[in-house]
């Protein structure tokens, strides 16, 4: 049976009873469903003085729409499950909802929270990349102010984010998209339990012109999200191109050898996933 | 610290120390011995129970955190002791051989039934994801879901 280190349970239902209880504690756990976090408890891979209960945040289990800037804001409490009827009808949701569908299964999904995916920072968690690839901005809120970050530079290196001391994620805001065509896709190591490669991807093609062409990468080959630079394309046709530079863009992304492939098994998953996407977002 | 945990529709209080799983607690505090402790890891769904309405595994949740919701075991699907229609599909197909996954699939199954609109093989194949079973092979499991719900519809 595995059993927790000791720690202090602290329930907080506001946000300013919240900034108190993180600066009040030298290694705070911020929780929301959790998940993952007993799971890492069980392991004593971590070792908190103090566990934060954020799941009685109204403030934070919003999702809130700005017509004014066609913006969509996340609350991080919004438990994943929730997501694919409360997201509004625009490809960036679209892309969103695929990859949140995907998370563990519905016991899991039905628990685990938009702040809890996005915080971790493993390179197996799926919405940091939809979320990167959509260029979405992670909202951080301190006692003192709100500073937007962008997905792509939320994290330093796997399970390593830039929150500081005192700061938390209050959610995600992206902006909305509208006609474009998107993909999800991702590879699983069965018997390693964990995602080798991870792609999201999205185009506007008017035609055979292509007007946006978006897509970000991630999983245990590569660690954190990174954004995949394939602008410059303008046409369709220009599919064989495309995934020239891709395989340009592997080559140029550190990987190592590791108990999850060599660098050459980790090439041929991620380089399969990008052509599917890439078929999928510009094809017929 | 001291939690109180609605199970089943009946009150729980104890004094527990706050690193206390919710599986722990349903088991060694409630003493409801039909969910279970399998993987630990959250991938067999041996403890899974409802938590407002939701499938939840409880060995990946602490006791405390589910303070102010309801939960129900697999003890609290059968009503007077009256097996709910999907455990007693499972039971007249002999689905289940030893057992420990019972939790997991009566609940997911319940689940299902009261939650997805259309119900057909491969949709209960989906939303087993989260619950194994090391000897049924799975196959019994589904079609006594999916006959459970064909029975609720004509009735």
């Amino acid at each position: 049976m595995k059993v927790p280190p000791v720690f202090e349970y602290v329930r907080v239902d506001s946000l300013n009873d919240l900034y108190k209880n993180v600066n009040q504690y030298s290694f705070p756990l911020i929780i929301s469903g959790g998940t993952v976090a007993v799971l890492m408890l069980k392991n004593r891979v971590i070792r908190p003085d103090a566990v934060i209960d954020i799941s009685g945040i109204e403030d934070l289990n919003v999702l809130n729409l700005d017509k004014e800037k066609d913006e969509v804001f996340m609350g991080s409490n919004i438990k994943l499950y929730r997501l694919k009827s409360l997201l509004p009808d625009d490809s960036a949701s679209e892309l969103v909802t695929k990859s949140a569908s995907t998370v563990g299964d519905i016991a899991i999904r039905s628990v685990g929270s938009v702040g809890g995916n996005v915080c971790l920072g493993d390179p197996g968690n799926d919405l940091p990349v939809a979320l990167t690839a959509i260029g979405a901005y992670a909202v951080i809120g301190s006692q003192e102010s709100i500073r937007r970050v962008p997905v792509s530079d939320f994290y330093v290196k796997p399970f390593k984010n830039v929150l500081k001391k005192g700061e938390i994620l209050l959610g995600v805001s992206y902006k909305r998209l509208y006609g474009y065509r998107t993909s999800y896709k991702k590879h699983f190591l069965n018997f390693l339990d964990h995602y080798v490669g991870i792609v999201a991807a999205l185009a506007k093609v008017e035609g055979k012109s292509i007007k946006d062409l978006r897509m970000a990468a991630a999983g245990e080959a590569i660690g954190t999200p990174v954004k995949i630079d394939i602008s410059g394309f303008s046409s369709v046709d220009d599919a064989v191109s495309i995934k020239k530079k891709l395989i340009d863009c592997l080559n140029s992304l550190p990987m190592h050898d590791d108990r999850f492939g060599t660098i050459k098994f980790k090439k041929r998953i991620l380089s399969a996933l990008m052509f599917q996407a890439i078929d999928e977002v510009l094809g017929p | 610290m001291k939690v109180k945990l609605n199970i089943n529709g009946k009150d729980y209080e104890s004094e527990i120390e706050p690193r206390m799983l919710l599986v722990d607690f349903i088991r060694d505090v409630a003493g409801l011995k039909g969910t279970h402790v399998g993987c630990e890891t959250g991938s067999c769904g041996a403890c899974m129970v409802l938590l407002d309405g939701m499938p939840a595994k409880s060995c990946l949740m602490l006791a405390a955190q589910a303070q102010g919701k309801k939960i129900v075991t697999i003890e609290g699907l059968s009503a007077g002791g009256k097996l709910n229609s999907v455990q007693r599909s499972l039971s007249e197909r002999k689905a289940l051989q030893c057992g420990f996954c019972a939790a997991g699939f009566s609940i997911m199954g319940t689940w299902i039934l009261e939650n997805e609109r259309e119900i057909d093989y491969e949709k209960v194949k989906t939303d087993l994801a989260g619950v194994v079973c090391r000897c049924s092979g799975y196959e019994r499991v589904i079609d006594s879901i999916v006959e459970a719900a064909k029975n609720e519809r004509k009735n």
